[in-house]
């Protein structure tokens, strides 16, 4: 499948800029952000190998246009895709920008499926039937635009254990900043958790209280969390705090420059 | 379906090896009804139709102004964003939505302080203090917009935790520490409770009992009909069990058997009921037909499990209608379902996305 894009931009009046994301310059020292977003979701899969995430008011779309919508008010509208054949768009680098729809081809990245764990895996279900993106093959932040957020409305992934480590260092260590998900369940069914989240990062608030209280606010028994980087404990919850505004300065850490993972979490 | 109640026990619900969700700690009375909601649905209780009452943001900022601002509130920042007001001052935010009935306020400078105040989750508030707290600060702070008719009390719901951990490259992992408490009440209408994200007030204290933040849906309701026969326990659990196999696309007409004492029930379909929560629905300013009754519902909490190599797990969350008859409600997904008329909403990317 890599290669052949698998997606096409849906009518959200997307921005057909794709020459230069494999060209994009080093994030630049600026607190004029002009933060490009791309979000992938998925409702429904193949064969039904898993289940459908969304009645027929399609919270899943929802959740997905709402954020996308109310990102593009702010910042740069990317791309919204679905998840068909596209465990590529996750796992390699980018090569040929917003077409494709990798992740690391804007700097925030929106997903939205079903989720879960292994001992050494964060697991996201694409389309495909028995497919799945593993983060131990993911290395988000060290090509094209180079990827500083990803945000995943899924169960599980970001579970707290002992090898938390373990799942989500392959991610880190390409440079990204952030990734905010799930430590438990995220429920369907709030699809306003997508443009919530957006605009509270718009209105200033850090993308991680942004994630954390849209995910609470939209239903209490939501478990989200945040996971960020840093050179140590001290450094880590000072890049925890990185807003709209910040992204851009903060320093990126790859490989073993991070010597510390910390997280927040609600419930 | 046939219904009937067995003695199995039931060792916690898992799928496979993840835990069944902790989402907060609830309150006894908030246990107690669902435990009634799910051995009786409504009982006997005859919930009205009810109406939300629209009031007016400026007037509700005129009386939260002086509760959130502490100085040189004259010179506080006004704007509109969509159709809320957005006041900002010194360190502190406040939106208000068009019909006053909801706000929230941040003290960004109070958050900024959450980290350094962290304790041991050991050590972490206990619920009654926070519920003490949290009625001294409605009633002191609060009390100018969070109003109740006769008949009203307000209760707490649940309390939550906001905890932080990290973990260093050779693996040692610091002690979880708590940073944040948060406390919702929600309301009871002649000893019914509202359900879904009407009617809630939640405060959340730091460790040294500052409120970094309040957000609350607090209409006023006043009776626009009189009570509908409501659903018989049974039917409510069909109506579940229907929405929830159209929500996975993996529908089930397996009888539904509950297993006293058991954490969950078994919907059938690969998807098990977590918690029913029966009362007045009212889901909440931002999601609802501000021209429909709020009337009796039950909100569900189901896990999908897909079994395979590897395991995923789905949360759906909603409610259906108690009534026998539920009122027409546009924005109410389940009610619609159950009516037969699947609403498609905005965002649909339908054949727009290409395989």
């Amino acid at each position: 499948m890599r290669g052949a894009s698998p997606v096409s931009a849906i009518a959200l009046g997307i921005a057909a800029t794709f020459a230069m994301a494999s060209t994009a310059p080093a994030h630049a020292a600026t607190s004029q952000h002009s933060i490009q977003v791309g979000s992938r979701c998925q409702q429904d899969f193949q064969n039904n190998w898993q289940a459908d995430a969304g009645l027929g008011n399609n919270d899943m779309w929802a959740r997905c246009s709402g954020f996308q919508s109310a990102a593009a008010t702010t910042e740069v509208n990317a791309f919204y895709y679905n998840l068909h054949g596209a465990r590529w768009a996750l796992e390699d680098p980018d090569t040929c920008g917003w077409g494709c729809g990798n992740a690391d081809s804007v700097d925030l990245f929106y997903m939205s499926t079903h989720g879960g764990i292994t001992s050494t895996s964060a697991i996201w279900a694409m389309w495909d039937q028995g497919s799945f993106a593993y983060t131990q093959n993911m290395r988000l932040g060290a090509t094209s635009r180079q990827n500083m957020v990803l945000a995943s409305f899924a169960c599980d992934t970001h579970w707290i254990d002992d090898s938390t480590w373990t799942r989500w260092y392959p991610v880190f260590a390409g440079g990204m900043v952030m990734t905010v998900g799930g430590h438990d369940l995220l429920y369907q069914g709030n699809p306003q958790t997508g443009s919530d989240f957006a605009n509270r990062m718009n209105n200033g608030e850090t993308i991680g209280q942004s994630w954390l209280e849209s995910a609470w606010y939209a239903d209490n028994r939501n478990a989200p969390a945040v996971i960020a980087t840093g050179r140590n404990s001290t450094d880590c919850w000072n890049r925890q705090g990185v807003s709209y505004n910040t992204l851009f300065p903060t320093p990126i850490l790859r490989d073993s420059a991070i010597g510390y993972m910390c997280w927040s979490t609600w419930n | 379906m046939t219904l009937k109640w067995t003695t199995l026990s039931l060792a916690a619900a898992c799928f496979a090896g993840i835990p069944l969700a902790q989402a907060g700690t609830s309150f006894q009375r908030a246990d107690d009804n669902a435990a009634q909601s799910l051995a009786a649905g409504m009982g006997n209780a005859k919930p009205l139709l009810l109406q939300r009452l629209a009031g007016n943001a400026r007037t509700t900022l005129a009386t939260l102004l002086p509760t959130v601002c502490k100085s040189a509130c004259d010179s506080a920042k006004r704007e509109m964003r969509g159709d809320a007001l957005h006041v900002s001052g010194d360190g502190w935010q406040l939106d208000v939505s068009a019909d006053g009935a909801m706000a929230e306020f941040s003290d960004d400078r109070a958050r900024a302080r959450a980290h350094d105040l962290g304790v041991d989750t050991a050590a972490a508030i206990p619920a009654a203090t926070l519920e003490a707290a949290g009625r001294r600060f409605i009633a002191s702070r609060l009390g100018g917009v969070i109003a109740l008719r006769p008949g009203e009390q307000l209760v707490p719901e649940a309390t939550y935790t906001r905890n932080e951990g990290g973990v260093d490259a050779a693996g040692h992992r610091a002690a979880e520490r708590t940073t944040a408490q948060r406390i919702v009440f929600t309301r009871e209408i002649d000893g019914i409770p509202v359900v879904g994200n009407g009617s809630k007030i939640a405060i959340t204290f730091l460790n040294d009992m500052t409120v970094e933040s309040f957000r609350y849906d607090w209409p006023d309701y006043v009776i626009r009909g009189s009570a509908p026969a409501m659903a018989a326990r049974d039917v409510l659990l069909q109506r579940v069990q229907s929405v929830v196999g159209a929500r996975t696309g993996q529908p089930s007409a397996n009888a539904i058997t509950l297993n006293a004492g058991a954490a969950t029930v078994d919907l059938g379909g690969g998807a098990e009921l977590n918690r029913l929560e029966c009362g007045y629905y009212d889901a909440g300013l931002p999601d609802r037909d501000a021209s429909a009754p709020v009337q009796a519902g039950c909100v569900y909490h189901a896990v999908h499990s897909a079994a395979g190599a590897v395991v995923t797990r789905a949360g759906y969350a909603g409610a259906v209608p108690a009534a026998l008859q539920p009122a027409a409600d546009a924005r109410w997904p389940e009610e619609n379902l159950l009516r037969g008329q699947v609403v498609r909403a905005a965002g649909d990317p339908g054949v727009a996305f290409a395989q």
